[in-house]
């Protein structure tokens, strides 16, 4: 564990309770997030990336039963109760959400989301002193103050977005999850988003994790990446080592399929094989290994372990272990 | 001038629609203030649908008022006279064109029975008692019904959720007056501590100056503390009967409708901002839950003043209800048009208020 981690995360896994069983979102996850630093976390739709970042404010719905640690600041986030948690939510771990339309109260004034915000955690704060810190907030964001008293529909997606990003920086957060925040937005508003990000990372020394599907906005923002696959992490180390000295079959296949416009016609997109797992039911051993084009008789017995290969480079698989004797020499069969 | 309490009473409540109505338009945006104007307008010809479908409605039903009230003994000579006397053998547009004449001026013509008093003057005693009774048993059902729905839907599915869903079905499925004859029975006859009929006791009553018809005002303007306490203990078992009767329905559309809320990505996003467990219930859930229930206390107004009837004839109140059904009785259509074309108005302006306050409230109706 490197001396700047700011949250580290030990075997957290995360389980669903549904009709057909317990589903596994997130199975044995383990990373740190280092302080100042923009981690992407990528995977498919499904692969457990908004359930890990849920799980660090631990606001799950009840059905989900949580287990593993979250270390921050010296404590364990798990064992706290549910004031203090509330008490880190927002102030000291924030989060800004996919939907900056559906993520706003509907009635509630964009000021006041604010005003409540600051109120909440300062409450020794005045009205007054609250509402110029908000109007300050926003004309940091660029929006200008004379709208606080706009309601959330009277704003554009890019505003709503940015004052999704105020409410999480309004009481200096240690940490910002940015769970699938540029989704909805247009690819110029999420330049403009992605340069803000940047901007604000430098200004306030934030620690952002940003979690989505894009790799390309990834490549474009991130210090590392962590690429999951089916609840599980599958590798993780700084962008450019997992984009150009790519380990895992996963992210090779993932990284493959991103589209490129400047791609010759005649060739084509590539696509993986099979589909994401089921994860009531999810396969033995390596989760991957049904879709993998390397797998191994070993991939469909034992789980790989998720192992620093090279130096700060992590990766689950294994092509970069050491087999146990006795798969050593079994030919996969089926 | 003598004002009489109905002139008193109806303009005290347009004054307070009206006041309700401008702070709306002085507080609303552009939208809402052209809203508000058209809401405004749009009220006089539904008033006045209202008291033509009252006047049509009473003239096409079966049965004759001046038969009625000259009973075999009316000779036909008498019953001409009786006739050209109330107007009644002048063409119906004449009639017509008369009566909205007399409803603008409040003047709902006077009663065929009990010496020809004005209908004016006997709705004078009888709306403020039907008042008395209707508005706390609204707040009884709406305050209590909300806070029990929201209550509810945080509780989901915990003994405390059932519970009230099953004391809700239970008494919007009883009637009215079985509830009233059972809460009668129980705090009247068995226990007996509670009146069962009337508005005041009789003695006390014979030290009550009235200025307004309402008890509860004329004993605290006047002082008259024993008045109060005798007036307010009658009020018990009626506006217990007539809330509970109406509590049910709030409390399954605030529970279904904070339930919907509390789904919202907004109320995660508020949690995940650290934002007070109660504070994200029962402000951003319920505030947002309010809008369609809002919409539901303007619809339950007609329910409110049908319990009325009901609760009164029960309760032995003597209210705008037990003089209907009086007066049905005795085939007063005068009495009966005048009843119904209070109610009606009432219901109008109700729906009136509703429909500015929810459009205050939910800033993105966009008329």
């Amino acid at each position: 564990m490197a001396n700047n981690t700011l949250l580290n995360i030990e075997n957290l896994s995360v389980e669903y309770k549904t009709r057909m069983g317990w589903v596994s979102a997130v199975d044995d996850v383990s990373m740190e997030i280092r302080q100042g630093e923009i981690l992407g976390l990528v995977g498919e739709s499904g692969c457990g990336k908004s359930t890990l970042g849920k799980a660090l404010l631990r606001i799950n719905p009840p059905s989900a039963r949580i287990s593993g640690h979250l270390w921050f600041h010296g404590e364990d986030l798990m064992t706290l109760d549910d004031e203090a948690m509330r008490q880190i939510r927002g102030q000291r771990i924030s989060m800004i959400f996919q939907d900056p339309m559906t993520s706003l109260n509907p009635i509630q004034r964009m000021g006041d989301h604010l005003i409540e915000t600051i109120l909440t955690h300062e409450p020794e704060v005045g009205k007054e002193e609250a509402r110029e810190r908000a109007a300050a907030l926003v004309d940091r964001l660029g929006i200008s103050s004379n709208r606080l008293d706009d309601y959330p529909h009277q704003l554009s997606g890019g505003m709503r977005q940015r004052v999704m990003i105020g409410l999480a920086l309004a009481l200096n957060a240690d940490l910002i999850v940015a769970d699938e925040a540029t989704t909805s937005l247009d690819v110029i508003v999420e330049a403009q988003f992605v340069e803000l990000l940047k901007e604000l990372r430098d200004e306030f020394n934030l620690t952002i994790l940003l979690i989505t599907h894009n790799i390309g906005l990834v490549a474009e923002i991130s210090d590392r990446v962590a690429v999951m696959y089916a609840g599980r992490m599958a590798e993780l180390s700084d962008a450019r080592s997992v984009f150009k000295e790519t380990l895992h079959p996963y992210t090779q296949g993932l990284l493959k399929a991103v589209p490129n416009i400047q791609i010759d016609d005649d060739e084509e997109l590539y696509m993986m094989g099979g589909s994401p797992p089921d994860l009531v039911e999810p396969p033995m051993g390596c989760r991957y290994h049904p879709r993998c084009p390397k797998v191994m008789p070993v991939c469909a017995a034992e789980p790989s372990h998720f192992l620093e290969s090279k130096p700060d480079h992590f990766v689950n698989c294994w092509l970069y272990e050491d087999i146990p004797a006795e798969y050593a020499d079994k030919e996969l069969s089926e | 001038m003598h004002i009489s309490p109905l002139t008193g009473i109806c303009a005290s409540s347009l004054g307070v629609a009206l006041l309700l109505i401008v702070y709306a338009f002085v507080r609303g945006s552009k939208g809402l203030r052209s809203y508000i104007v058209t809401r405004v307008l749009l009220t006089l010809p539904m008033v006045l649908i209202l008291v033509s479908v009252i006047f049509f409605v009473m003239r096409v039903i079966p049965g004759d008022p001046v038969t009625s009230e000259l009973g075999p003994r009316g000779t036909p000579q008498a019953k001409e006279r009786m006739r050209e006397q109330l107007g009644l053998n002048d063409p119906i547009m004449v009639q017509y064109v008369k009566y909205l004449g007399r409803v603008v001026r409040l003047d709902l013509g006077t009663s065929l029975v009990q010496g020809n008093r004005p209908i004016v003057d006997e709705l004078s005693e009888r709306l403020p008692a039907t008042l008395e009774l209707v508005v706390p048993a609204m707040v009884v059902a709406v305050g209590f019904g909300v806070l029990s729905g929201t209550f509810a839907a945080d509780r989901r599915k915990r003994p405390s959720d059932y519970g009230l869903r099953l004391f809700s079905i239970t008494v919007y499925s009883m009637p009215i007056f079985w509830l009233g004859l059972i809460l009668q029975v129980i705090f009247g006859v068995g226990l007996g501590i509670m009146p069962v009929a009337g508005r005041i006791d009789a003695i006390v009553n014979t030290t009550l100056d009235r200025y307004t018809n309402l008890l509860v005002v004329d004993s605290i303007i006047t002082g008259n503390w024993a008045a109060l306490g005798s007036s307010l203990h009658h009020l018990v078992l009626p506006v217990l009967t007539l809330g509970l009767a109406l509590t049910g329905v709030f409390v399954r559309i605030s529970r279904i409708n904070v339930i919907e809320s509390l789904v919202e990505d907004y109320i995660l996003a508020a949690r995940a901002r650290g934002i007070r467990e109660r504070v994200v219930v029962y402000r951003h859930a319920l505030l947002n839950a309010l809008i369609p229930i809002v919409t539901l206390i303007g619809l339950q107004f007609s329910v409110l003043l049908a319990g009325a009837v009901l609760t009164e004839t029960t309760f032995s109140w003597p209210g705008m209800g037990l003089y209907l059904v009086e007066r049905i009785g005795q085939r007063d259509y005068t009495a009966v048009q005048g009843v119904i074309t209070v109610f009606a108005m009432s219901v109008a302006i109700i729906s009136l208020l509703t429909d500015i306050i929810y459009a205050f409230l939910d800033p993105r109706v966009r008329y």
